[in-house]
């Protein structure tokens, strides 16, 4: 151990020696050139005599009264284009990378905005929950307020109950329930959903699908829009028998949609799912919206298979 | 924006500029004329400096000071020595390709002492001017390569490819110096 310490002392004096060496031999070199300019300057004339024996020609005289004049500001730039160009892409990566980490920045700080708003205040944020508003308004009423209540939010002025079960599973014992994308593209108007028996009993499964919202790690109730509210296509959806069961047999899967049109959504909220029950016990498969960037960088992508092709 | 601002010239540098140039264009038309034995090459060498020096304005404190004398003798002399090279054709691939730096050989600072200062005083004044200049560019004016290149107008690397090659150059004359000297 002391070895060692003797061996690293040792090798940091030789460093520090090496270094000293080269730093007298540096400084040695460079007062060996200076005399020598100095020397070599002493044999100039001064600036008068040298002007008697040379008179300018005029176009040296033209082209440096332009250099003063603009300080060399045209040639320079004819000089130096191979760097403004590397410049410019530079400075315009610089910008690019600015500008997208400024969208990031204020994304997500609207997106923490709107979590914060709809855990406190509830007044400037989409989620708001109902009993804070209440609270707000009621001073300290908020203690009375039923549980349940207290946990409801709203979306996209809709108000949400919160969901009974918070974890499901999509795959339990056999009986799978898959959405077909985990991804959904905005512009889509439904949502396929497949119900898969792998038991070796039939199973039955509701066909009343229910659209579930996580926000904040809770999971809330998507209600479906009311007679009125809905939009045209949406009304032969809500026609739907809500209790219908539907029987699986064994080995078999069945595809199920669900129609986005019967809900008033919200394309930023964190997550959705789909909820089920099948023989009794809810099951739930889980996918969310795109966002912004994605469906530009998609619809950039197509483009460009676009104009490739 | 930034590249734009970047490219604008105050009044200021533009007085020093013009305040450069009248105190020393003789001066510097001088230095060339020494090394090119020719009046109109030798303005050429003025113009290249000046237009080299346009870019490096910051490095020049004090107009009338020693330092900026010796900065632009520097420049002018460089400027001359890149007019002589292209005369004589040689280009920067060439070069390139002629010898690559190889710091293992480098065995110049065992002969830079103060015992060997007289020697490697005349060593420097025999040396090619195409080699002094860059020694003075890095240690009297303590510019980095990247500085020497814009200066010069050529790469970082074909500044090292020359800065090792003058340093082989001062080794050899020094080696033959000292030698010399023990034999007496």
């Amino acid at each position: 151990m002391q070895e060692n310490k003797k061996d690293s002392k040792q090798s940091t004096g030789q460093k520090t020696k090496k270094e000293l060496k080269e730093a007298r031999q540096k400084e040695l070199l460079a007062e060996a050139f200076r005399a020598c300019m100095e020397e070599q300057m002493s044999f100039i004339p001064p600036e008068r005599e040298i002007a008697r024996m040379h008179t300018f020609s005029d176009e040296f005289q033209a082209s440096m009264e332009e250099l003063c004049r603009t300080k060399g500001k045209i040639r320079k730039q004819e000089l130096t284009r191979r760097e403004f160009v590397f410049g410019f892409n530079r400075i315009a990566a610089c910008i690019l990378l600015m500008l997208v980490v400024g969208g990031v920045c204020v994304g997500g700080y609207l997106m923490l905005e709107r979590g914060i708003g709809g855990n406190s205040t509830g007044s400037t944020a989409e989620y708001s929950t109902e009993a804070v508003t209440e609270e707000s308004a009621a001073g300290a009423a908020d203690s009375v307020l039923p549980e349940e209540q207290q946990t409801d939010q709203s979306m996209a002025d809709t108000a949400l109950e919160k969901a009974e079960e918070q974890t499901l599973p999509s795959e339990s014992g056999g009986i799978r329930m898959l959405i077909s994308s985990p991804v959904v593209d905005r512009d889509m108007e439904t949502v396929k959903v497949t119900f898969g028996n792998l038991t070796e009993e039939t199973v039955s499964y509701s066909r009343n699908l229910e659209l579930q919202v996580c926000v904040d790690g809770v999971w809330y109730v998507v209600p479906r829009l009311q007679a009125g509210q809905e939009d045209p296509e949406g009304q032969e959806e809500q026609t739907q028998p809500e209790t219908a069961e539907v029987e699986l047999e064994a080995g078999m899967a069945q595809d199920e949609e669900i129609q986005l049109s019967d809900y008033r959504l919200d394309y930023e909220a964190e997550k959705y799912r789909v909820v089920s029950r099948i023989d009794g016990r809810l099951f739930g498969s889980e996918f969310r919206f795109e966002t912004l960037e994605e469906g530009l960088e998609e619809a950039l992508d197509n483009s460009l298979d676009g104009s490739g092709q | 924006m930034l590249l734009y601002l970047s490219m604008l010239d105050t009044e200021e540098e533009k007085d020093k500029f013009t305040e450069i140039y009248q105190q020393y264009q003789h001066f510097c038309w001088y230095v060339a004329y020494q090394l090119l034995g020719d009046g109109h090459l030798a303005e050429d060498a003025v113009q290249d400096a000046f237009l080299a020096l346009t870019r490096h304005l910051d490095k020049i404190e004090d107009v009338e000071s020693q330092k900026t004398r010796k900065f632009l003798m520097t420049i002018v002399k460089s400027k001359a020595v890149d007019i002589l090279r292209k005369q004589h054709g040689e280009t920067s691939v060439d070069e390139l390709l002629w010898e690559p730096a190889d710091p293992e050989a480098d065995m110049l600072g065992a002969y830079i002492t103060k015992e060997n200062y007289n020697h490697l005083i005349s060593c420097i004044l025999e040396l090619d001017e195409a080699y002094r200049v860059i020694f003075e560019y890095k240690y009297v004016h303590e510019l980095s390569d990247r500085e020497i290149a814009q200066i010069l107008d050529i790469t970082p690397k074909l500044v090292n490819v020359r800065y090792f090659r003058a340093r082989k150059q001062l080794q050899r004359m020094l080696e033959k110096e000292v030698a010399g000297h023990a034999g007496k």
